[in-house]
């Protein structure tokens, strides 16, 4: 007498056409449900989609998900109920295809050819996929799609910092698919700051190889030394120090960075986006009631010809002054939502403040609400601690002292600052139009940190100069590395900039 | 090792190219006049910078746990 069966599971490969009401793939939970049904994030998933031009679906029966059965173990195993071990996946194409064609790709009597013609054709059309966990209230597990093209229609640009490449296996073929995984809080082991964490480390951990922790392992981490109210199981959510605990736990560092101004705001949220560090927002909505966390992914920017600069430094402005909205994974709606940020003025017992606004955009066009930023908490490696706040006051100082002194760039200089990985840096240099000495004494006789802070001072023709820092120290002034000069400088402001550059402690490579 | 190490770095330095334009004492002095007004210009910048990192325990204090949309509009 045996409670279950033993047998090993089937699996099932079929292709479906994207249906006009993506909710009805899934089945409605019996009894009672507290919010309405189709959840959100379904909804979402269905439009956003529909956007990226979805035509068919290829829908695997038995997907044995790591996040997924890490939690089951952890949470789900003990439940009364018996929770399956894993989950569906849907592969979602932008071409239309359907089952008979996938089934020519395992038929040998078709020639090789016609097969890797079709294997192709849906490699260019892979928008990518989500996992469909075995759980009512909260279906959708790891999802990683493609991103928003690089231009919007009014055109603006867009950069996604926060993606990576994504290897996927179906059928003996593999796919790929670049983007940042997301998924839907369970309330069981994960609510919005593990899940807006786990998005973050999925960039910045695996950039780092080290391995991803999961949402349960991210909620056991952040509650192991510090448990501020209830149980870790089922999952209230995080505080702030919790989520910098979870950081800490996975092998990372955290940085918490405090709103103070949207001008310092958008400059530090879009150096850490573009650095490849996806920062968790912590963000309180201005009606009240209790925190959210969601995590940028990628930015909306305008043109940056527009740029003016501020009457406080007249002669400088910052790149990420045009940045227009932010592209957020948000567990209570889904990946890429955009989010548009601006100052707004507060006035709370008679003083009157500015501080920065974001206001998501939700699919069915209701406004959303508004929330108020509070604090960045963005994962970084270990061996980066000069934080992003001094890379902008160093480059705030050059970028206005640039426009001052050499007067052909008055009042229009650009700053923009960020980390990149030296490696990356020298491998760039070579389109910087850099002397043949400049160029080797760059890439063969210094030595750079693994991260390089690196300032950039710009004009509307391109770049001027590039100040490198060492990120391993915690002071930008007297960690100057290099300054480097770019192609749009003219040769005769050249001995200034190596005047500068020696004020600074280093030389110049031209 | 270590010879041929010296050797080879002796060797680049007198093949090392001539010693780069120097700017004039006079506009050294403007340079440095500039440095000291743009410093002036970006204290405000720098202050709040530095505010940033500045992160109190009430913040940090914070509950990150909406589960569900409030809708407003």
């Amino acid at each position: 007498m045996s409670p279950g069966s033993t047998e090993y599971p089937l699996q099932n490969i079929s292709v479906i056409p994207f249906p006009l009401d993506f909710a009805s793939l899934f089945s409605r939970p019996s009894g009672l449900v507290d919010n309405n049904w189709p959840p959100d994030q379904i909804t979402y998933l269905g439009l956003y989609l529909k956007e990226l031009g979805c035509k068919a679906i290829i829908v695997e029966s038995h997907y044995v998900d790591r996040d997924y059965i890490l939690d089951l173990s952890a949470f789900y195993a003990r439940s009364l109920r018996s929770y399956p071990n894993h989950c569906q996946r849907l592969h979602f194409l932008s071409c239309e295809f359907s089952g008979d064609q996938w089934t020519t790709l395992f038929d040998p009597v078709v020639p090789e050819p016609e097969r890797h013609a079709i294997y192709n054709e849906l490699k260019r059309g892979y928008l990518g996929f989500t996992a469909i966990k075995p759980l009512a209230g909260s279906p959708i597990g790891r999802t990683v799609l493609k991103t928003y093209s690089p231009t919007t229609a009014g055109g603006s640009t867009r950069f996604f910092g926060g993606i990576r490449l994504y290897q996927v296996h179906l059928g003996g073929y593999e796919f790929a698919v670049e983007g940042l995984a997301f998924q839907q809080q369970d309330q069981g082991v994960s609510a919005c700051a593990t899940t807006a964490l786990w998005s973050s480390l999925h960039k910045v951990a695996h950039a780092e190889r080290i391995l991803v922790p999961t949402p349960a392992q991210i909620t056991e981490a952040a509650s192991r030394y510090l448990l501020a109210e209830g149980r870790s199981f089922p999952s209230e959510g995080l505080n702030i120090q919790q989520a910098c605990e979870a950081i800490r736990g996975s092998g990372l560092q955290p940085l918490v960075v405090r709103s103070v101004s949207t001008e310092e705001d958008r400059a530090q949220i879009a150096a850490y986006v573009n650095s490849g560090f996806p920062p968790v927002l912590a963000i309180q909505p201005l009606a009240g009631g209790p925190g959210h966390a969601i995590c940028a992914v990628g930015l909306k920017m305008g043109d940056s010809d527009a740029l003016i600069a501020p009457a406080h430094h007249p002669n400088h402005t910052r790149l990420a002054e045009s940045l227009q909205a932010l592209y957020v994974h948000d567990d209570r709606l889904g990946p890429y939502a955009v989010a548009q940020i601006s100052p707004w003025t507060h006035t709370q017992n008679g003083q009157t403040k500015i501080l920065t606004a974001l206001q998501i955009q939700w699919p069915d066009k209701t406004q959303g609400e508004l929330s108020i930023l509070r604090a960045l908490i963005v994962p970084v490696p270990d061996k980066i601690r000069m934080p992003v706040s001094r890379m902008l006051a160093s480059g705030a100082v050059l970028a206005e002292l640039t426009g001052l002194y050499f007067t052909e760039f008055e009042h229009r200089v650009i700053l923009n600052v960020g980390y990149l990985l030296g490696t990356k840096y020298r491998e760039n240099a070579r389109d910087f139009g850099l002397t043949k000495d400049g160029l080797r004494t760059l890439c063969c006789n210094k030595v750079l940190p693994r991260y390089v802070g690196v300032i950039e001072i710009m004009a509307k023709e391109g770049p001027l100069y590039d100040v490198l820092l060492d990120t391993t120290e915690t002071r930008a002034n007297p960690s100057t590395l290099l300054f480097v000069c770019r192609s749009a400088f003219p040769t005769s402001y050249q001995p200034a900039l190596r005047a500068l550059a020696e004020q600074f402690g280093t030389a110049l490579i031209v | 090792m270590k010879k041929v190490l010296n050797a080879s770095t002796k060797a680049e330095q007198s093949a090392a190219p001539p010693q780069p334009q120097t700017l004039p004492a006079e506009e050294k002095k403007r340079l440095l006049d500039a440095l000291e007004t743009a410093r002036e210009n970006v204290k405000p910048t720098v202050k709040r910078l530095m505010e940033s990192e500045s992160v109190s325990t009430d913040l940090l204090s914070m509950r990150l746990e909406k589960s569900v949309r409030d809708v407003t509009g």
